[in-house]
């Protein structure tokens, strides 16, 4: 995965958390909807936010503030939620505002470093130096992993 | 290793299909025939069956399914001229039989042959064929030898009175065609001519005869199906058909085979029904004949045209993908939502607007909208229903098995197999339906003796029920064994350590017989103590729960138990009770909901420091929803009146302590996802009108939890 982004180009949906800009490759992203009522169940991780109805569809929502121990993560007037497809479920996830889509090549991506400030290294693909700033690239399969093993302990 | 058979894909396929069939008649039949007096019609079918099997498995070239069949034609031969005997081992022998043929039949399905072993079941059945007739039977197998070469001669001259010259008729055989015209189908006389190569006579032959075989019954053939597996064949075949369907369309089916050079078809009269016999000439010289005969008769032609139609009707059946149906139940359950959208943003403009014309006419097509969902959603579920038949049927054969190996005797009844279930729901009884089968007969139903010492009848009863009630589906299953002794029950909980003596002391006969659905008690292997039940109960409920259904039970000891299991119509859509808490709108099963009350703050009491309150004389333990989803506040605490939800599910009570009520409504199950998984307490989710999703309220889960 990682050696295929070095070379190609790819486009990327960019969003804001906190101060921090994040991509996302644009073939995860479904669509970007307005903040919605969430209907929030009991007994889940802090970090899902409840659930939505997605033109029928009930599908949970993350709060990547919480999973990434961000500071902020209020909902304001930009608040959106990104609808990504991972492994066959759509998700999803709440960010502070969808800023544009970018078209990032592959040569100025390097590998994430343990200098981020927060966010665990294994959530990331890397991160992109453009002209005026950085990318953060996210790896969805990872951030969204089911954490079975501490799941299953709270439900027991 | 391939089986080399000598038949095309399109072949097996209808081969394979005609088979079950046949292994279905068979074990169906092979139970009524243990059962029940001797009856010549059954012993026919069971013979047809067997018969008919040998015939097609040789045409395709499955020698050894043929070898087998034709083993125990043999048996079914003297059985039914009542040369030997229908004994419980010989039944055993035949249903042996049936396994195997059942294994041949998946040889072909794998392409492989399998590495079963005939010699030992064709042994069997040759024993079985070979033992002699019991003095008794001889004379009545005499008679009927008698009565049957009697019927043979009286009928020496029929021949030539019905319309079939070619065709010499069996009295079997006419009472074949006497019994089909009365059920409404009607006697063809049909003659066809191949044009094909010698060597593939036999398999046009046969292909055709098969044909003849989907739209109705052949009762007789020239060349017969022997004939034709020894190929002894010639480039025509004559044949008589009991069809359901009119003249035109065997003559369009006839049309669509290959390889036919030219046909005739007629109708055939039996004796009864036909006064004239005049055209025994005509039906068998050309088709010419056909169209005036038409003619000649226009009433009779016409009445019967019709009856065809009517069957016809019945018969016009499309296969349809399940995932298809799935797809539409899924789109329905959003126009269900959307419904009672509609409805919300109606009774908003009634009540912010004045109502002008076209919100009038908006009322108006939405009442329409609504009709016309409520119908398409009965007439989808509909589609997604099969008989419980489809299921029941194997239990027959299952309960005598058991019961010959435990010794016992039973007599096992079935009503109500017409009964349509969903059938994803049909998928999901079918274990929980075997294990109250099984444990019915193993621990229930005592040995003969025993039933004999208590003054019972030495047969015990099974009875296996389906019935339609209400918005739900009942099956019972009842015995008249020895019931569940709820003192036995109360000991094997405290010796579990599941409930204290005290406990134990203070519950019911009812709720102590309800402790065998606890999870400790059905670990123990041989609880027979318990008398006998309880092996994977737990197990059974949780599996019924699952599908929104319950399970309750009633024993009497000495007279026998009950088990009653209320389901669903449907899985996708069920009517719930919508209840808030705080801010949120929660859905409750209304099948779970047996009343909603009111109560004030001061009428809750405390035991063991636990909130209940007595209803009509009745503790009853309270579960504030408030705590469970931990939106619990002290405000809370303050209000002076509450909603108490009332759920029962097998025969447990507790009462839900909610905000307030906020209506009936149905909703559409929705799941949370695998990234949200299980949920304590939570069973789904659905989608409210508003387009809010509500959370649905696992009241079993609710319930168990409230018990530990």
């Amino acid at each position: 995965m990682t050696e295929e982004l070095m070379t190609g180009d790819n486009q990327y949906v960019v969003f804001k958390l906190g101060r921090e800009v994040y991509g996302l490759e644009i073939s995860t992203v479904l669509e970007i909807i307005a903040m919605q009522t969430i209907t929030e169940v009991p007994g889940t991780e802090d970090y899902i936010e409840g659930v939505i109805n997605l033109r029928g569809l009930v599908i949970p929502v993350f709060n990547l503030h919480k999973k990434f121990n961000l500071p902020g993560g209020e909902i304001t007037r930009l608040t959106r939620i990104v609808v990504v497809e991972v492994e066959g479920s759509n998700i999803g996830m709440l960010v502070d505002g969808v800023s544009e889509v970018v078209r990032i090549p592959g040569e100025v991506i390097e590998p994430p470093s343990k200098i981020m400030n927060g966010i665990d290294e294994e959530y990331l693909l890397g991160i992109a130096k453009l002209e005026d700033r950085l990318v953060i690239l996210l790896d969805l399969t990872k951030v969204l992993r089911r954490d079975d093993v501490s799941m299953l302990d709270n439900f027991s | 290793m391939g089986l080399n058979l000598d038949a095309s894909p399109e072949e097996l396929k209808i081969f394979l299909e005609e088979a079950e069939e046949h292994f279905q008649t068979l074990e169906e039949d092979l139970i009524r025939m243990e059962k029940e007096e001797f009856n010549e019609d059954l012993m026919q079918e069971i013979f047809r069956a067997s018969h008919t099997l040998k015939g097609s498995s040789a045409t395709i070239g499955h020698n050894r399914m043929a070898q087998l069949t034709h083993a125990m034609e043999n048996v079914l031969d003297r059985l039914r001229k009542r040369q030997i005997e229908v004994t419980s081992q010989l039944v055993d022998v035949l249903f042996e039989c049936l396994d195997c043929l059942r294994v041949l039949r998946d040889e072909i399905v794998n392409d492989e042959e399998s590495d079963l072993d005939l010699r030992d079941i064709i042994a069997k059945l040759n024993l079985a064929a070979e033992t002699d007739s019991v003095p008794g039977q001889k004379e009545a197998a005499d008679q009927a030898a008698t009565s049957a070469s009697g019927q043979q001669l009286d009928d020496g001259t029929a021949p030539q009175e019905g319309g079939v010259v070619k065709l010499d008729m069996s009295w079997e055989e006419k009472d074949a065609v006497h019994h089909g015209v009365e059920e409404g189908a009607i006697p063809y006389f049909v003659k066809v001519k191949f044009n094909v190569e010698p060597e593939m006579a036999a398999v046009r032959t046969f292909v055709t005869l098969m044909a003849f075989g989907e739209i109705g019954e052949v009762i007789k053939s020239k060349p017969t199906t022997e004939e034709i597996e020894q190929e002894k064949v010639s480039d025509s075949l004559e044949m008589l058909v009991m069809c359901r369907v009119d003249e035109e369309s065997v003559r369009k089916l006839v049309q669509e085979l290959p390889d036919i050079e030219k046909f005739e078809i007629s109708e055939y009269r039996t004796d009864s029904s036909s006064g004239s016999h005049e055209n025994n000439e005509e039906t068998s010289q050309a088709a010419a004949a056909v169209p005036a005969e038409k003619a000649e008769k226009p009433g009779k032609i016409g009445s019967a045209a019709k009856k065809a139609n009517n069957s016809k009707k019945i018969n016009r059946t499309v296969r349809v993908d399940v995932e298809l149906l799935d797809g539409l139940m899924n789109l329905v359950g959003e126009l269900v939502i959307d419904r009672t959208r509609l409805f919300q943003i109606l009774s908003l403009m009634e009540t912010e607007h004045e109502m002008d014309e076209m919100s009038q006419d908006l009322g108006r097509t939405s009442v329409h909208i609504a009709r016309v969902t409520t119908q398409l959603q009965e007439q989808i579920m509909k589609a997604r229903m099969l008989p419980v038949e489809n299921l029941f049927n194997k239990f027959p054969r299952m309960v005598r098995d058991l019961s010959q190996k435990a010794g016992k005797e039973v007599d096992f009844i079935m009503t109500g197999q017409e009964t349509e279930l969903d059938r994803s729901i049909i998928e999901e009884i079918g274990d929980p339906l075997i294990h109250l089968l099984r444990n019915a007969v193993d621990h229930g139903i005592e040995l003969p003796e025993e039933r004999e010492a208590c003054g019972k009848n030495r047969i015990g009863q099974l009875k296996l029920q389906a019935a339609h009630e209400e918005n739900h589906i009942i099956i019972t299953i009842k015995d008249d064994g020895k019931g569940i002794d709820p003192e036995a029950v109360r000991q094997s909980g405290i010796k579990k350590g599941l409930i204290s003596e005290e406990q134990a002391r203070r519950l019911t006969d009812k709720e102590a017989v309800n402790l065998i659905f606890m999870s400790g008690l059905s670990t123990v292997k041989k609880v027979t103590d318990v008398s006998g039940r309880g092996v994977g109960m737990d197990v059974v409920r949780n599996n019924i729960e699952k599908i929104n259904g319950a399970i309750e039970i009633d024993s009497v000891v000495g007279k026998g138990t009950e088990f009653k299991i209320k389901l669903p119509l449907t899985l996708a859509i069920i009517r719930a009770l919508l209840v808030s808490i705080g801010e949120a709108v929660y859905a409750i099963p209304l099948s779970t909901v047996t009343e909603t009350i009111r109560i004030q703050k001061k009428q809750i009491e405390y035991v063991n420091n636990h909130e209940v309150i007595v209803v009509r004389g009745k503790a009853l333990p309270l579960i504030r929803l408030r705590t469970v989803f931990g939106t619990y506040c002290s405000e809370d605490d303050e209000r002076e009146k509450l909603f108490i939800v009332v759920v029962n599910l097998a025969g447990q009570q507790v009462g839900l302590v909610v905000d307030s009520l906020v209506g009936e409504q149905e909703i559409v199950i929705k799941s949370l996802g695998k990234y949200i998984g299980d949920v304590q307490g939570i069973s789904g989710a659905t989608i409210l009108g508003d387009g809010n999703v509500a959370l649905i309220v696992d009241v079993s889960n609710l319930i168990k939890k409230a018990a530990s």
